[in-house]
């Protein structure tokens, strides 16, 4: 037997000794890096990691060029610690500004006094939210001083140097422009939700994704080098890009604004569309709301009006059972027709011009001219109900558009079964139906565009923050009167604004203008009945000899003055403002009116 | 002849050389071991080294490698110290940057533009004059016609902090609510009379 001794017998001990220790340390480290290592690292992590939540922001609604109309401003809550005020007798030290050495001290007091001088809070207000938090909980840690103040005031809070103050970052939306465009745009309730316009239909495109990350934090509040994790990328919300022109926009409002307030109207809308591709560049309404100020304007007029309020259009119409009555081949722009001032066509039936006269020759272009409904209605009553029907949905009357906007009323056009004997003639002419506004400039985008009738658009498109370009989609073109038919109601359109009444008060010098006025009654919610005061309307092409633009501008219920003068007014303004603004060249070329009588 | 075998004594000394091993070649002078060490060639001492020594030198080194760590760690986390401080001026610098272009938004907006050359008497060429190129004919009237710039009927209420130039054009305090649109008083429409027709009277 081998018989260890002395130094033989040591080193061996020593040699087990190290041996079990070896064993110890690998199985404790086994069960440290492996067996219980998930459960470790989640209490590691919550001992040292910091979750950090990176909160998207939300994207910009711009115009045609790219001007912001809606954009996310950043604001700051100001918070505190209240436990910590009272912290070392409330009393903390900062350096010394005045002497540039040393550190001076401050008590709560002070500093509360300090803070309510940036804040615009009394010192004794800031004592009571100390005081209340504490109260309710002698150790909290958190209480607001105030919300959302503005980066001046951080910077002069943070120069207070107060160590139990604390700033977080939160999202607010701001419009620099106003209430240019307010009533497209929509706006944002409390905690920035959305709540109308553009803001709610788009409202998944301006939406992004928060990231979050966590981070491993030193004692000193720093992370540590290399300890940073991404868990979820943040992702930017997407910016809108609508068809209207800012500039224009402003300018439209101006103008129907000043008309409303002139004749001391109830209500006024303007819309400037695109003729060949059927943007909207300026959707304008009176009153319009401030999207940064809600509460200061009309709860009346919060809406788009222009989608969302139809009414009945009047005689801008006649265009249409111009246009059946040249498709159908049943008339021409100089069909004659010896038209009274009064007709009783059926039992129970009956309607008149608005001025009367004797029985006058009048062509179809005189008709127009002299807007009157009992020769639109002579005319038009040799096209059955179930074709001028037709021919008024392919115009995109009774439904509604996919512009872009959340809501939108579809106006109210009933199936001719439906029609009694007077709405089927009054039909013809504009009445015993509604259409919005949007869908009035509609028909003579048609009309100007050779009779192909594009969808109107408000929203272009959308542009992620990673730069994907979606287009919004907003039906497809279709056409609704032949070319030929399209271009004899324009030659009806232009007589009527050179041979009109109000040719002059129209004109604008070195440019064709193709329009019909409207003058229509409304009936009245309360009583059902038609109101004794018109929404006036106009609605013009121009230049009439290379159609770009289509404007309508409508004037309801004057008290103080004309309104067919005021829409007129509003339709010149918006049209001289659209020429500047689109450099539109003159027109070239005269046109030679159609014969109004035989 | 004696009855003993007579000994090889050659033979014998060699297998008692053979066993014993330890017999002298007879080279060299005898009792002289025939392995000795190697003279130490000359010019090359060999070191003196003392287990100390190593031990020393190893963990000098040791030593050294945790200094050449801990300044590469105090390097990293000085560098971690500038980078937050730089992300820190980022953050602010981007805040100012925000702030800035926001204003700028403001100051662009026709509001502000409207209210501010109104103020300034400027007026608009509201049917400017073209220039055809292709045959240099000028089309529509050189004395166009101007009108005075409107005052602004649009709110904006992120305008109230912003100033406004005045006549002279100095800046000025933005008059409050010079932007709400005043509505005129509703004059009560006449009563009309109604006559027997239901049916509408539009032209």
């Amino acid at each position: 037997m081998l018989r260890l001794r002395g130094p033989s017998l040591r080193r061996a001990i020593a040699l087990l000794v190290i041996i079990l220790a070896s064993f110890v340390f690998m199985a404790r480290l086994v069960d440290v890096q492996v067996v219980s290592a998930a459960a470790l690292n989640d209490e590691a992590k919550d001992k040292r990691a910091v979750p950090v939540a990176i909160p998207s922001v939300r994207g910009d609604i711009v115009d045609r060029n790219g001007e912001v109309l809606a954009t996310t401003d950043e604001r700051y809550d100001v918070q505190l610690s209240p436990k910590n005020t009272k912290l070392n007798k409330g009393v903390f030290y900062r350096a010394d500004t005045e002497r540039g050495v040393g550190t001076v001290e401050v008590t709560a007091q002070q500093a509360f006094a300090e803070i309510g001088e940036i804040t615009g809070q009394k010192a004794n207000e800031i004592q009571k939210i100390v005081d209340d938090a504490l109260a309710d909980n002698p150790k909290s840690d958190f209480a607001y001083v105030k919300r959302s103040i503005d980066l001046t005031q951080l910077n002069q809070l943070k120069a207070l140097e107060i160590p139990w103050l604390t700033f977080e970052s939160q999202h607010k939306r701001t419009y620099p422009n106003g209430a240019v465009g307010g009533n497209i745009v929509g706006f944002a309730g409390a905690d920035d939700v959305p709540q109308a316009g553009i803001e709610l239909s788009q409202n998944e495109c301006l939406t992004g994704v928060d990231g979050t990350e966590t981070y491993e934090r030193s004692e000193d509040g720093v992370p540590l080098p290399g300890s940073v994790v991404v868990t979820r990328k943040v992702q930017d919300g997407g910016t809108v890009e609508l068809t209207i022109d800012r500039d224009l926009q402003w300018e439209a409002q101006q103008a129907i604004n000043k008309q409303v307030q002139s004749v001391a109207a109830e209500w006024g809308l303007l819309v400037i569309q695109n003729v060949k591709t059927g943007e909207l560049v300026a959707v304008a309404e009176d009153g319009s709301v401030d999207p940064n100020d809600v509460d200061a304007s009309d709860p009346t007029k919060r809406e788009a009006r222009s989608f969302t309020a139809p009414y009945e259009p009047g005689s801008t119409f006649k265009s249409i059972t111009a246009s059946a009555l040249i498709d159908q081949g049943v008339a021409t722009p100089l069909s004659q027709n010896l038209t009274p001032d009064y007709l009783e066509p059926e039992e129970g039936v009956r309607f008149g011009d608005a001025f009367p006269h004797p029985e006058i020759p009048w062509t179809l272009a005189g008709i127009l001219t002299q807007s009157s409904n009992v020769g639109t209605s002579m005319l038009g009553n040799q096209l059955s109900e179930d074709v001028r029907y037709d021919y008024l949905r392919k115009f995109g009357i009774g439904e509604e558009t996919h512009a872009g906007m959340p809501v939108e009323d579809s106006g109210l056009l009933y199936a001719p079964k439906d029609w009694d004997r007077q709405t089927s003639y009054n039909t013809m002419f504009g009445q015993g139906l509604s259409s919005t506004i949007v869908q009035t400039a509609g028909v003579y985008q048609t009309i100007a565009n050779g009779g192909v009738r594009i969808p109107p658009s408000l929203v272009k498109d959308c542009v992620s923050s990673d730069g994907e370009k979606q287009t919004m989609k907003h039906g497809k073109s279709q056409k609704a009167i032949k070319k030929s038919t399209a271009d004899d109601v324009m030659a009806i359109l232009e007589t009527v604004t050179t041979e009109g009444w109000f040719a002059d008060r129209l004109a604008i010098p070195g440019y064709r203008i193709a329009g019909k006025t409207g003058t229509a009654e409304q009936v009245n919610p309360d009583t059902g009945l038609y109101r004794t005061d018109y929404v006036h309307s106009f609605a013009g092409i121009f230049p009439a000899d290379d159609p770009q633009f289509v404007a309508v501008a409508s004037v309801a219920f004057p008290s103080a003055g004309d309104g067919s003068l005021a829409s007129l007014q509003a339709f010149r303004d918006a049209a001289e403002a659209t020429i500047r603004t689109f450099h539109i060249p003159p027109s070239t070329g005269d046109f030679t009116p159609l014969p109004t009588e035989y | 002849m004696s009855a003993t075998v007579p000994i090889d004594t050659h033979s014998a000394a060699a297998r008692a050389g053979a066993h014993l091993g330890a017999a002298p070649l007879p080279t060299g002078r005898p009792g002289e071991r025939h392995l000795r060490p190697v003279a130490t060639p000359a010019g090359k001492a060999h070191p003196k080294r003392s287990p100390l020594a190593i031990a020393m030198v190893g963990v000098a080194i040791i030593l050294m490698i945790f200094a050449v760590q801990l300044g590469l760690s105090i390097a990293i986390s000085q560098g971690a110290y500038e980078s937050r401080a730089l992300e820190i001026r980022q953050r602010d610098l981007s805040r100012v940057e925000r702030v800035l272009s926001q204003n700028v938004d403001k100051l662009a907006s026709p509001q502000n533009l409207a209210e501010n050359a109104a103020a300034l008497g400027m007026v608009q060429n509201s049917r400017p004059a073209t220039l055809r190129l292709s045959d240099g004919a000028v089309l529509g009237a050189l004395d166009s016609e101007t009108t005075e710039a409107s005052g602004n009927l649009i709110p904006n209420a992120t305008l109230e902090s912003m100033p406004v130039v005045d006549a002279q054009g100095l800046l000025v305090p933005r008059v409050a609510g010079q932007a709400a649109a005043v509505q005129p008083d509703k004059i009560d429409p006449p009563v009309r009379w109604t006559g027997k027709l239901p049916a509408p009277d539009t032209h």
